[in-house]
């Protein structure tokens, strides 16, 4: 039930949302008030209440699954900006899992489970970007969109089945065209929800944009690599999302609107991030996706190179392995050693890359250094006969 | 009604018929018996049958079963050349697979076949368990053991793949299966095969 002071307040934020463009700052930012927090949706009736049961049983499954990172630090870490993205009366009514998964993705189902990829984890840059994806996600979920997504293709299957049936006529390629048009509003209407939890929060809005230009980017580099077209530019028929360029317009609009200050936490995230980034970013390599990922490298990196990012930068030319990426490898894995890296992966990766060059006896030199640090990795037993072979 | 239920059994069919297209499965049953494998690249005798699905995941590449994929599957490659990928490449635009350099370090190869194995069954899980020197056919090689799950699903998988170059090609079989019953179920008769096959 709405008690009639929140209803009072969302009528007042309707208003005041449909006001001229000649406000003020101040004005513009009460248009963003959060209409009041309900609870989350409960289903009504016999579909809804199966279509609910679906989504329990797929997050059973995904309570056992070893795709589900299990690491408390980050889950209190993500929960955490989660809750300072919509607020603490909204953020209870998710369950987040972190799923090891190298794509630059996230969802949230009805039920409220949320997943984020460690590819997302991996590409933001501060808190406040990856707050504003949590938030879009976090928007579908207050908005019920995958309620009434069910409902719409349940509707509109029915309408294809009797048309079938009565006329011989196949709308199924029109039943596709609507199912992904209504998605598209959807998106739509969650990303500027999503501009208003970010507008309320401590996160600056611009920070929502930002990512929208950063993945189209990442996605040109891909394209030129792989020669295919770019893409994300334009929204078309069967895309099921508005095209990364529209939302970065829309949102930056948004930004503007809200005019409000905010902090992006770059350095809480990447402190947070440290220790994890290395892992994430090898599943990143594992794809075969050079340009991307020296994209997402470069971004992360920004104007501040830590040691982290030297190792990273190694192992992705090291695992191309030309001879220039091999010169380059080493250099990298050098500079996070002289620059104080922890991480024994540096000397593993220069081993590696001084042994593929033809200079066995300095690679074995590495190679040592790093089994006397991981002694029981699961690659000792080949690096030592590697090594033995050097010396030999 | 009568009309309704027509509809029903004439789109059953027609399912079925799409559902057969892209199965497109012979299947060959493996003796116990020297066999020719991948289009000659290896022979080898197993001590017990297998079946060889039609579709080859390579070239010269062939995969038997026992119980089906879910349950236990070998894939054998062989005679990659430098430049050419483990499993066959299907599209070069969306999921392109990195390539065999004959210059490749034994960890290179065991990196190789990770990325090739995760790409080609969309797999975003992969650990390493060990990394060692070991045979294929009487050539030096790695033994890489390595776990991976699939999304959703509580299993631990395992594989245990061996690579060795000969005369400049890259030879690979590979196995996997369920931890739970299925890996140490054919392990021990896999692991035969890949100390006796011949390499051609």
């Amino acid at each position: 039930m709405m008690g009639r002071a929140a209803f009072g307040a969302m009528l007042l934020a309707a208003t005041v949302l449909g006001a001229p463009a000649a406000s003020s700052a101040q004005e513009d930012r009460e248009n963003f008030l959060l209409p009041p927090w309900t609870g989350a949706y409960e289903p009504e009736n016999i579909d809804e209440r199966g279509f609910w049961r679906e989504w329990d049983e797929l997050e059973t499954r995904l309570k056992h699954s070893k795709y589900v990172v299990r690491d408390p630090a980050l889950q209190a870490y993500v929960e955490d900006v989660l809750c300072e993205a919509v607020g603490n009366d909204r953020c209870t009514a998710a369950r987040i899992y972190i799923l090891r998964e190298n794509s630059f993705n996230a969802w949230m189902a009805p039920n409220g489970t949320m997943g984020v990829h460690t590819g997302l984890l991996m590409r933001m840059r501060n808190e406040a970007e990856l707050a504003s994806v949590l938030g879009h996600e976090f928007g579908h979920f207050e908005k019920r969109h995958t309620l009434q997504g069910f409902k719409q293709q349940r509707r509109t299957s029915d309408i294809v089945m009797w048309a079938a049936i009565l006329a011989g006529i196949d709308l199924t390629n029109i039943y596709t065209l609507t199912i992904f048009e209504y998605g598209r509003e959807q998106e739509r209407e969650a990303d500027l929800v999503g501009a208003r939890y970010l507008a309320v929060s401590p996160y600056p809005s611009r920070a929502a944009a930002e990512v929208w230009i950063r993945l189209i980017d990442e996605d040109d580099a891909r394209a030129e690599e792989r020669k295919r077209r770019k893409r994300n530019r334009h929204t078309r028929w069967l895309d099921s999302h508005p095209a990364p360029l529209e939302r970065a317009g829309y949102l930056a609009r948004a930004a503007e609107a809200a005019a409000d200050e905010g902090d992006y936490r770059a350095d809480r995230y990447s402190e947070v991030m440290e220790p994890y980034l290395l892992g994430f970013y090898e599943d990143q390599l594992q794809r075969n996706d050079f340009a991307a990922s020296k994209f997402i490298l470069e971004q992360l990196a920004g104007e501040y190179w830590r040691p982290i990012h030297w190792v990273m930068q190694g192992e992705l030319h090291r695992k191309r392995g030309t001879p220039r990426d091999l010169v380059t490898a080493e250099e990298s894995y050098r500079r996070a050693i002289n620059e104080g890296t922890q991480r024994p992966e540096a000397w593993r990766g220069l081993g590696l890359a001084l042994m593929r060059s033809g200079d066995r006896e300095s690679g074995a030199e590495a190679l040592t250094t790093y089994l006397e640090k991981v002694p029981d990795a699961p690659d000792t037993a080949m690096l030592e006969m590697m090594v033995r072979g050097a010396q030999k | 009604m009568k009309l309704h239920g027509g509809i029903i059994i004439a789109s059953t069919v027609a399912a079925m018929a799409l559902l057969s297209v892209p199965a497109n499965a012979g299947w060959k049953r493996i003796e116990v018996e020297e066999t020719k494998i991948a289009k000659g690249a290896m022979y080898a005798t197993p001590a017990s049958e297998w079946n060889r699905w039609s579709r080859r995941p390579a070239r010269r590449g062939e995969t038997w079963t026992k119980d089906g994929f879910q349950l236990n599957r070998l894939d054998f490659f062989g005679q990659i050349a430098d430049g050419e990928s483990i499993y066959k490449e299907r599209s070069k635009k969306e999921k392109p697979l990195p390539k065999f350099r004959s210059d490749m370090l034994p960890t290179d190869l065991a990196e190789l076949f990770e990325a090739n194995f995760s790409i080609e069954h969309n797999i975003t899980q992969f650990d390493v368990r060990s990394l060692e020197p070991a045979q294929l056919g009487g050539v030096a090689g790695v033994r890489m053991v390595y776990e991976y799950a699939l999304p959703n699903d509580a299993l631990t998988r395992v594989g245990e793949a061996r690579l060795a170059v000969s005369a400049g090609q890259l030879y690979v079989i590979n196995y996997t299966a369920p931890e739970l019953h299925y890996f140490d179920a054919s392990v021990d008769e896999v692991r035969a095969i890949m100390d006796n096959v011949e390499l051609k």
